[in-house]
């Protein structure tokens, strides 16, 4: 088992309902920490949107990267974090490709969480494992008025979506921070849009 | 056993268990671990890892915010801790929720719903009731008063103002915050009109609006000056049968949530049918729905939508006729259609035309009037006999033609053109030796010299390279555009209009415009070819709605004149000119094509919209309006025999923000109502403005008030709400609305019980208002409805009211059919009868005859029907012209060339106007050079004329090279205007100085009220951006869209802090650049809160509005709110 995201492109409308929805839901406050993040890309071809969180990496740099033991990967795929135990090292953050570890600030975070390490331990998408363990679909998943998210066994969502390609610097440069090469095995399809016509 | 009531457990939440709860409904084992907590919701913060759910409730928003989907609150100890949405499997015919269709109904709400949390528990909202002590707008000048008093003060003003000025003084505002639920009393004036305006009914009448906010132009414009009417424009038609689908700059991927997966699926269908289908987005703004849908973007310069349909004509023309008038072999128009069906394409003589009679019968049924069929005859001289069974048909004169306006001097069309052999008609054979086509005889007065750049255009040809001039599109383009209408291989071709557009300054001739395009190029009366504003998937009907209803006895509005919604602040000029004096503190440095001395005589601004109307009117014992024997209303008169001048003196402002926010030109309504003095000094005095508001937050408009009341809102407040995908269902309140919030339901009732404190005739209309019950609530008279649903057949038979709270939401079936390609039957007569031999053509009318409606009997009647009384136009039934008679008949076919545009224009409120002088009755159909403001065709405006009149003749323009034009499209995270507040989707737009994409964290710091004082005690409330006050690093600024190279030009980087302003205003924004705007082009969201800075007075909320002159915009006199001409400059902070 495998959990990955499908995230449709051609359907994207860049409406941040996943991304609310996911503070909503996790009870993240406002504020810059946002654990999936939509924004509208502008490259030579047109315009793509992108809706991304954690992608669950096959070969997670930010685990590696994590002297605590803070970050681990469940048999089903998902990679977790332990926050009571971070220490806020913050190499996860610069080993993930993607930007994805954030670290909130006393604003946004008020309060310490009991018997944690550090005031603001790292935080992200847990691919909503509260509710995958009671049979739910991830908050995301669940809130895209477009349905253009969907999540399932990285290899079952190839079967069902032949049209989907695995998130690549190749294909998807702005999903990265910066160029890197691709090993870490992101459990992240992606439908790619068309390129656009301008005139 | 006891049956579990939802709502008043959740009332009393410190009485019941949890288990309670578990034990009644909806019990669910769920948790969530807690990431981060909040300040604000101490609650929550106890309960930081483990939160057990206790119920989840379905509920949705009654905001006008496009859409009503549905959300299901997850309720612990009566307080939301969070959301989800519609997760239906099954409809109630068995079939499965399937995404694979574009109909599905599952219903799931977007950011602005999932985000409710922080606006339930905002720290600023409102909790008692506040009074103006100072001057209206100042912050330290609210004093908290008990409910009950500011009430009883309230009502106690109105009384004063409306027994001395009538009820026309009295204005239900224009307000859409809560506009979903009639059982609130939603609707556009909020508080009442949902009810059928049955507040303002029970406490003596008020003053009626006609048109609205958001779709002022073609509201107005309706469908009736060119009879153009589209086929069904739904989602599978869009699947199934559209080609070519162009986006006139359409966002509704963002402004209305449940038809956007109609759209999304609706188009991939349309792509896997046809490879060759496509997707055009025309606009200067690549908004979010081209970004998702379009194959094209066409980049357009602003305001320029007619100009480029005037080019795509003029290459349709071109294409059709050869220079003497003859056809061209193989001609791109319809020229048998045209002059069959299009009145005002080219010139025609003076004609009649038989319509027949209708069948008129008594009330016992006895014919009075028979039949008589029209034949479709059409004479040239006045007939002898039976005149009533005609039509006068006004001349075309030569050059004033729609196709001679577009012609220009050029080379096409010139002379006479007769149709003969294959092209000729019955139309044609009549018009035989008259002069058709000429060259444009239309003209300046001032000649060359005119200050006007539209009307130097006159008699330049239209064609593609004078479109592309002014539109930035290619000729090549234009030509493109032109043909995918005009060429019926390229149908079906669906258009989309935007909301864009009818907020524009000539918003309801870029409408004309359209039309006319539609009709010439024939898109219209088949499958497909369609033009509407937003489609939608297709369903079977709704079940599952509770037949609610509350018996009232409520008196008729008393006759008034209906004005213009956005007429309102003139209104108040009206009443008060004399008092909008410099030394009162009123400059009209904001509305520079309105002088003070102009105001204080009374002298209607832009001559009008209904203002001139507003003095206290005569009535007789029913309330009607009296007709004096000179044919105007009578209207009452003071001790020195001058009219008693009603204006407006008292509005009520209920969860809207028009007052302040979302009017254009927020800095002049602040003048005015800064420079009259309070309502509250003295509650009785009938010559003060009072102005109230019911809100949650102190939002510009109730900070500009003189009373504020608290309100509720969903969740908070039990409500019927229609779900937008669905039925309608009751939603419980579930959440404790803060201090004294009432619901607009209990407002009323107390307001009402107010009123019969002062007035005893008024003494039982509370308890009618309850429904014959005193202060029975909603609820009670929903668990009524129930009782009755669930004992009769139907799906809610046998259920217990338990058990529908569980889930009262029950999506439509989707409509899945097929659907064949059709043509109306209009199209098919039409088709049958340009398809007879030359001699039957020729000789016989055409005439639509048809059964099936007895409108559609007489020629043509079912289009081009522009006559007088139609409550399309939003008359009052005729009742407000004066010389009705001399209105121009229907031309009985489709209209490119409208007389009646012109005469209703100069004729509106005429019957109201017996009290002015003959020069000033109806309204003034002449612009600065006494040359016409409505001409009968659409004719391309520059966009630079309108700013040259709205911000002063005399005033530049913004410089050349620092010139922009700015729109102001909906945003998808405000309901307009209400959540601007909201952190959770305020941070999705606003930035910090230098910061990037959701960078802002000033979300606490923000809509603020200050600490409570007891009762009677002052309120010290921080400014609406405290961050900004301060100087503060973290403080958050809107963002403004522009294009990247113009940032570059004028050394703007994305994120630096710019201030946008014009001759009416300045805001201060963060840039953001982006490929996404054309050249030129401002993008500034619409629904920021108006913030002037106390010193420099710029608007460093970002409030669009602050831009927007108060010009109105052509014919209709709408708001113009998507226009401005600006500068920006970027501000070293």
């Amino acid at each position: 088992m495998r959990y990955a995201f499908y995230f449709d492109q051609s359907r994207c409308m860049s409406c941040n309902t996943c991304s609310v929805a996911c503070k909503d839901w996790h009870g993240v406050n406002p504020g810059a920490v946002r654990w999936r993040k939509v924004n509208s890309h502008e490259t030579e071809g047109g315009f793509f949107n992108l809706s991304m969180s954690c992608n669950h990496c096959e070969k997670p740099a930010c685990l590696d990267a994590c002297t605590a033991g803070a970050i681990y990967k469940r048999a089903d795929g998902i990679v977790a974090i332990d926050r009571s135990i971070c220490q806020k090292i913050e190499d996860c953050k610069v080993m993930c490709p993607y930007d994805t570890p954030q670290f909130a600030n006393n604003k946004q975070e008020p309060e310490k969480i009991i018997g944690s390490f550090t005031r603001h331990p790292m935080q992200k998408c847990d691919f909503c494992a509260d509710r995958i363990d009671n049979n739910e679909s991830p908050i995301c998943v669940a809130s895209c008025p477009a349905h253009a998210l969907d999540y399932g066994d990285y290899a079952e969502l190839q079967n069902k979506y032949p049209d989907a390609v695995p998130l690549t610097q190749a294909d998807f440069p702005y999903a990265y921070k910066q160029e890197a090469e691709d090993k870490t095995g992101p459990s992240m399809l992606i439908k790619k849009r068309k390129a656009l016509k301008i005139t | 056993m006891k049956s579990f009531d939802l709502l008043s457990n959740l009332k009393s939440k410190l009485r019941i268990t949890r288990r309670g709860f578990l034990q009644g409904a909806l019990a669910v084992g769920a948790s969530a671990t807690i990431a981060g907590c909040s300040k604000v919701d101490t609650d929550l913060s106890d309960k930081e890892v483990e939160v057990p759910i206790d119920a989840i409730v379905y509920g949705s928003t009654g905001h006008n915010c496009g859409a009503r989907c549905i959300t299901k609150a997850h309720v612990s100890n009566g307080r939301i801790i969070k959301f989800t949405t519609d997760d239906t499997s099954t409809y109630t015919d068995g079939s499965k929720v399937s995404a694979d269709s574009e109909n599905c109904t599952q219903s799931r709400a977007c950011a602005k719903c999932r985000g409710y949390k922080h606006r339930l528990y905002h720290p600023g909202r409102l909790k008692y009731a506040l009074k103006q002590t100072i001057k209206r707008g100042d912050l330290s000048g609210f004093v908290r008063v008990p409910y009950a008093t500011a009430l009883d003060e309230v009502a106690k003003k109105h009384k004063a103002i409306t027994d001395k000025y009538g009820s026309e003084s009295f204005h239900s505002l224009y307000a859409c915050g809560t506009i979903a639920s009639s059982w609130q009393g939603g609707g556009y004036t909020g508080i009442w009109t949902g009810m059928n305006g049955i507040g303002g009914k029970y406490i003596g009448g008020q003053l009626p609006y006609t048109d609205d906010y958001s779709f002022h132009q073609k509201s107005f414009f309706g469908n009736r000056y060119t009879g153009y009417k589209s086929e069904t424009f739904n989602a599978p038609v869009v699947a199934q049968h559209v080609k070519n689908l162009v986006l006139w700059g359409s966002n509704i991927l963002s402004t209305v949530n449940e038809k956007a997966y109609a759209w999304i699926r609706s188009v991939e269908k349309m792509k896997e049918r046809n490879s060759n289908a496509k997707v055009y987005f025309i606009g200067p703004e690549f908004v979010d729905t081209g970004v998702t849908l379009a194959d094209e973007w066409i980049k357009i310069k602003p305001y320029t939508d007619v100009a480029l349909m005037m080019g795509m004509l003029y290459h349709m023309i071109e294409n059709t006729f050869n220079t003497d008038g003859t056809i061209k072999t193989t001609p791109m128009l319809d020229v048998k259609y045209l002059d069959t069906m299009v009145y005002g394409f080219f010139a025609s003589p003076e004609y009649w035309v038989h319509i027949g009679v209708k069948e008129v019968k008594d009330d016992d049924n006895n014919v009075t009037t028979p039949e008589v069929k029209a034949t479709g005859e059409i004479v040239l001289t006045e007939p002898t006999a039976n005149l009533e069974q005609y039509n006068k048909i006004d001349a075309v004169p030569v050059g004033k033609s729609l196709a001679s306006y577009i012609m220009g001097n050029g080379d096409y069309v010139k002379g006479v053109y007769e149709a003969t052999g294959d092209n000729a008609t019955y139309t044609s054979a009549k018009f035989v030796g008259k002069a058709r086509g000429a060259a444009c005889d239309y003209s300046a007065t001032a000649g060359n010299a005119t200050k006007y750049m539209y009307k130097k255009d006159f008699k330049l040809p239209k064609d593609p390279a004078w479109a592309s001039a002014i539109t930035g599109i290619s000729e090549a383009k234009i030509i493109e555009l032109a043909e995918i209408y005009a060429k019926p291989e390229n149908h079906p071709v669906a258009s989309t209009w935007a909301g864009g557009q009818t907020k524009q300054a000539e918003g309801v001739i870029t409408f004309f415009a359209m039309h006319s395009m539609m009709l010439i190029s024939k898109v219209w009366g088949e499958t497909g070819n369609v033009f509407d504003r937003a489609f939608g998937g297709s369903r079977k009907g709704s079940e599952g709605n509770l037949p609610v209803k509350i018996e009232r006895n409520v008196p008729a509005n008393p006759g008034s004149p209906v004005i213009g919604c956005t007429q309102w602040l003139s209104g108040i000029k009206f009443a008060f000119g004399d008092q909008l004096t410099a030394a009162n503190g009123y400059t009209g440095k904001f509305v520079p094509d309105h002088s003070v001395a102009e105001v204080n005589t009374r002298k209607a601004y832009y001559d009008d919209s209904g203002v001139k109307s507003l003095v206290k009117w005569k009535r007789d014992n029913k309330g009607n309006l009296i007709v004096g024997g000179n044919g105007f209303y009578e209207y009452e008169k003071d001790g020195s025999s001058n009219p008693i001048y009603s204006g407006v003196r008292f509005i009520l402002n209920s969860g809207g923000n028009i007052l302040i926010n979302q009017h254009m030109n927020p800095n002049d309504s602040r003048e005015v109502f800064e420079s009259l003095p309070l309502a509250s000094t003295n509650p009785t005095d009938a010559d003060t403005l009072c102005l109230v508001s019911l809100d949650n937050f102190l939002s510009p408009s109730p900070r500009w008030s003189d009373y504020i009341f608290p309100a509720t809102t969903n969740w908070e407040q039990e409500d019927i709400l229609g779900i937008s995908l669905g039925n309608s269902i009751y939603v419980p309140a579930v959440s404790k609305a803060p201090g004294e919030s009432k619901a607009p339901y209990d407002f009323t009732n107390e307001l009402l019980k107010a009123y019969a404190k002062i007035d005893t005739r008024k003494a039982d209309l509370s308890t009618d208002f309850t429904g014959g019950v005193a202060d029975k609530s909603l609820e009670a008279h929903t668990k009524d409805a129930f009782a009755v649903a669930s004992s009769k057949a139907g799906i809610l038979q046998g259920k217990t009211w338990d058990e529908y709270l569980k889930n009262p939401f029950l999506p439509r079936v989707p409509n899945d059919s097929i659907i064949k390609a059709s043509k109306s039957k209009l199209r098919t007569n039409l088709d049958t009868y340009l398809a007879q031999a030359e001699s039957d053509r020729t000789t016989k009318p055409f005439v639509k005859v048809d059964t099936s409606s007895d409108s559609s009997k007489y020629i043509n009647q079912s289009v081009g029907l522009v006559g007088l009384g139609n409550a399309g136009y939003g008359d009052m039934g005729g009742g407000e012209f004066s010389k009705p008679d001399t209105a121009p008949d229907s031309p009985a076919r489709f209209t490119v060339y409208s007389p009646m545009f012109v005469w209703r224009y100069e004729n509106r409120y005429s019957k109201f106007h017996g009290h002015l002088a003959e020069s000033e009755r109806g309204m003034k159909n002449q612009d600065f050079e006494t040359d016409p403001i409505v001409y009968p065709i659409p004719m391309y405006f520059n966009y630079e004329d309108y700013f040259m009149e709205a911000y002063g003749k005399e005033n530049a323009l913004p410089a050349v090279g620092n010139r922009f034009l700015l729109t102001t499209t909906h945003d998808r995270y405000r309901v307009h205007s209400s959540q601007a507040e909201n952190p959770y989707l305020r941070e999705l737009t606003h930035r910090t100085v230098g910061g990037d994409l959701y960078s802002g964290d000033d979300w606490n710091e923000y809509a603020l009220l200050g600490a409570e004082p007891a009762e009677g005690g002052k309120l010290s409330i921080p400014r609406l951006n405290k961050a900004i006050a301060e100087k503060k690093l973290n403080a958050t600024y809107s963002e403004i869209w522009m294009n990247d190279q113009d940032g570059s030009d004028q050394g703007i980087r994305d994120g630096d802090l710019v201030e946008v302003s014009n001759a009416i205003g300045a805001v201060h924004c963060v840039a953001r650049l982006s490929k996404r705007c054309v050249k030129g082009f401002l993008g500034l969201h619409q629904g920021c809160w108006y913030d002037p800075d106390p010193v420099t007075g710029v608007d460093v909320g970002g409030n669009c509005n602050t831009l927007m002159a108060s010009r109105p915009s052509r014919v209709d006199h709408g708001n113009a709110q998507q226009s401005a001409m600006v500068s920006i400059k970027r501000v070293v902070v």
